[in-house]
């Protein structure tokens, strides 16, 4: 029954099953490969759906294709492909401009389906692990300060951490302010320029990777769990 | 807005009668109050973490103030103050409230908890600074992978994404010229004509010499003292001359070889096969030179020399030397040049002296028949009694003076 609404779906869209995996297997590949080259960074749509138009003329044809892509890279990868949708909408006008707004502003990220336990002793790798605990505290700033914080707030909690917007060598970070740049980047974060009375002042706001669900939750539970801790001083001297 | 909500002053601009010093000391007053204002917004700016603390007073205090200066506004410029100091301490408020959502932790708790709880370890010899609060970002990092789930995807090393298939380039080939041309390389100097040339004057002038002596001896015929090519090519030539029927050589009774002219056979006779060839060897080198030039008495050459070019003829017989390989006696001005087998001097064809066109003579004794005017006589075959096959293959090597 399964294999005959699938043929059912298919000869919707005039294609084979053949023309289906092949197709779910370039945006799999495609998703895999940029992940890396992107350095984690969130894949539009319609760079998804462009592998299914190049040749393909259906219009709902990519949505299914983006589907049986992240269906396989669960059950195979153990990946989860998850769908971001970006809090503004489009300044694009024309026609469907709502619907085609929401479309183009959809983007795309894996995550990995592990337990928090195998995850970290398994997955988690340890050259990276610095850029992690950064875009963390970042967030976490962030997200205390009611999701949105100026520029100018901002450093002034990182300097207490010792990392000052003009540090270009800091030993583990590098240049703090290229690191910061990269968490906006990864759709962590978003850079605003607002226009005042007293010139222009950049805000940092939450952006809709850490405001995804899941993530924003952990992120809430974590900064509990930070502060609440009971700490043991170490005496230095 | 604000300037429609603005009262005018009475009399503030209609009088011109006011008194200035009242005038700019209401200007002071007004500017003393944006000051105060913006002295407010810096408070409320700084100490925003302390605004919003619940135990802290910080709050009531910045709002009086505030509140205090606005019963002083007046003018427009004071009421933008007024309204922005409002507007900083309510996005404050808001910040706090929006917080509270957190359990009530500030970022500035936030970031404590981070560098109790993380903080770098300082090393056993004291090497970090004193005061600095470095955090251990990879702990914090490790501590929180679980909140991200980052996924490392795939280090592809078929180059970028986006390769695509690059088209072959149409080979643009150079348009093939067939060579409908004939080539024709250019003419070198015909020495096979000039020698065909020199050979027919020689034998010319031999034939000449023949009608006028009608018999000669041979020795006196082909011998030049001077020159052992020289006499070579006047053998050839008469090798030729035998050859064509135009000269016949005979032995006479006392061996002395003769020779003398007689009319080419004609064509009818040659078709016929009266007339035929047949060879001999006949074998002349150098000693067989010198021999020849003691038994022919100076002055008898018949044959003239030959001269070209700068080489003079004084060259002077030499006796001769063992094993030498000199064609001709050697003198003080008599340039010395090696030649090779392959080069010849443009005037000497005794390279072309070869096997394949030796002399040859009608052999009347061994063919019946062969000799056009059947007179039975014995051909000349001889070879040189003297013959020396080394040194004849050194003399033909070519190394020889040239006159």
């Amino acid at each position: 029954m399964a294999n005959a609404a699938e043929d059912l779906d298919l000869s919707q869209y005039d294609v084979s099953k053949e023309e289906k995996d092949k197709l779910a297997a370039e945006v799999i590949r495609y998703v895999l490969f940029k992940t890396h080259q992107n350095a984690g960074c969130p894949i539009k749509r319609e760079e998804l759906t462009q592998l299914v138009t190049k040749n393909y003329r259906h219009r709902s044809l990519p949505g299914l294709i983006i589907n049986e892509a992240t269906q396989k890279l669960s059950s195979i990868f153990g990946y989860e492909l998850r769908e971001l949708q970006r809090s503004r909408p489009s300044a694009i006008q024309g026609r469907n401009s709502s619907q085609q707004s929401v479309a183009d502003s959809r983007s795309y990220v894996i995550m990995s389906q592990l337990s928090a336990d195998v995850y970290r002793r398994y997955v988690e790798d340890v050259d990276t692990a610095h850029i992690t605990g950064f875009t963390f505290a970042v967030v976490s700033i962030v997200h205390l300060a009611g999701g949105k914080i100026s520029e100018e707030n901002l450093w002034h909690h990182l300097k207490r951490m010792e990392l000052a917007e003009t540090d270009e060598n800091h030993p583990v970070l590098g240049n703090i302010k290229q690191t910061l740049e990269a968490v906006v980047l990864q759709r962590y974060l978003h850079k605003n320029k607002v226009s005042g009375p007293e010139g222009n002042t950049t805000f940092y706001e939450l952006a809709e990777r850490a405001l995804d669900g899941p993530v924003s939750e952990k992120i809430k539970e974590y900064i509990s769990e930070i502060v609440n801790k009971e700490v043991t001083y170490v005496d230095d001297e | 807005m604000a300037r429609r909500t603005v009262k005018r002053e009475v009399g503030s601009t209609s009088c011109s009668g006011r008194t200035e010093p009242a005038e700019s000391h209401a200007q002071t007053d007004r500017r003393v109050l944006r000051s105060r204002y913006l002295a407010v917004k810096t408070i409320i700016n700084v100490e925003r973490e302390e605004i919003t603390n619940a135990d802290s007073d910080k709050f009531n205090l910045i709002f009086n103030e505030v509140e205090s200066l606005h019963q002083l506004v007046q003018k427009p410029r004071e009421q933008v103050a007024d309204a922005e100091a409002l507007l900083d301490i309510t996005n404050t408020l808001i910040t706090s409230v929006k917080a509270h959502g957190s359990d009530g932790i500030t970022p500035s708790e936030f970031v404590t908890s981070i560098l109790k709880n993380f903080r770098q370890q300082s090393e056993p010899g004291g090497s970090m600074e004193h005061g600095r609060n470095l955090v251990c970002w990879k702990d914090v990092g490790l501590a929180v992978s679980h909140v991200f789930r980052r996924s490392p995807g795939c280090c592809t090393m078929i180059g970028p994404m986006n390769t695509e298939l690059k088209l072959r380039k149409t080979a643009v080939r150079r348009k093939h010229v067939r060579p409908t041309e004939s080539v024709r390389p250019e003419e070198i100097d015909d020495s096979n004509r000039e020698e065909g040339k020199d050979t027919d004057k020689n034998m010319a002038a031999m034939f000449n010499i023949l009608k006028k002596n009608k018999k000669v001896v041979l020795e006196n015929l082909v011998l030049n003292r001077n020159s052992f090519a020289q006499t070579v090519e006047n053998l050839f030539a008469l090798s030729f001359l035998v050859k064509d029927g135009r000269a016949e050589i005979k032995v006479n009774e006392n061996g002395c070889h003769l020779v003398s002219p007689r009319n080419a056979p004609a064509a009818n006779a040659v078709v016929s096969g009266q007339a035929s060839f047949s060879h001999f060897v006949f074998r002349f080198d150098f000693k067989d030179w010198k021999l020849m030039m003691q038994s022919v008495v100076d002055g008898e050459e018949l044959m003239p020399p030959r001269y070209q070019g700068n080489m003079t003829s004084n060259s002077q017989p030499s006796d001769a030397p063992s094993g030498e390989s000199q064609a001709t006696a050697s003198g003080p001005t008599t340039p010395i040049r090696k030649l090779s087998r392959n080069r010849s001097r443009p005037t000497t064809p005794i390279r072309k002296l070869s096997r394949n066109r030796g002399l040859v003579l009608q052999e009347q004794s061994v063919v019946e028949g062969s000799s056009p005017e059947g007179d039975g006589e014995p051909s000349v075959v001889e070879d040189s009694p003297l013959c020396d096959s080394d040194r004849a293959a050194a003399i033909r090597k070519g190394k020889r003076k040239m006159r």
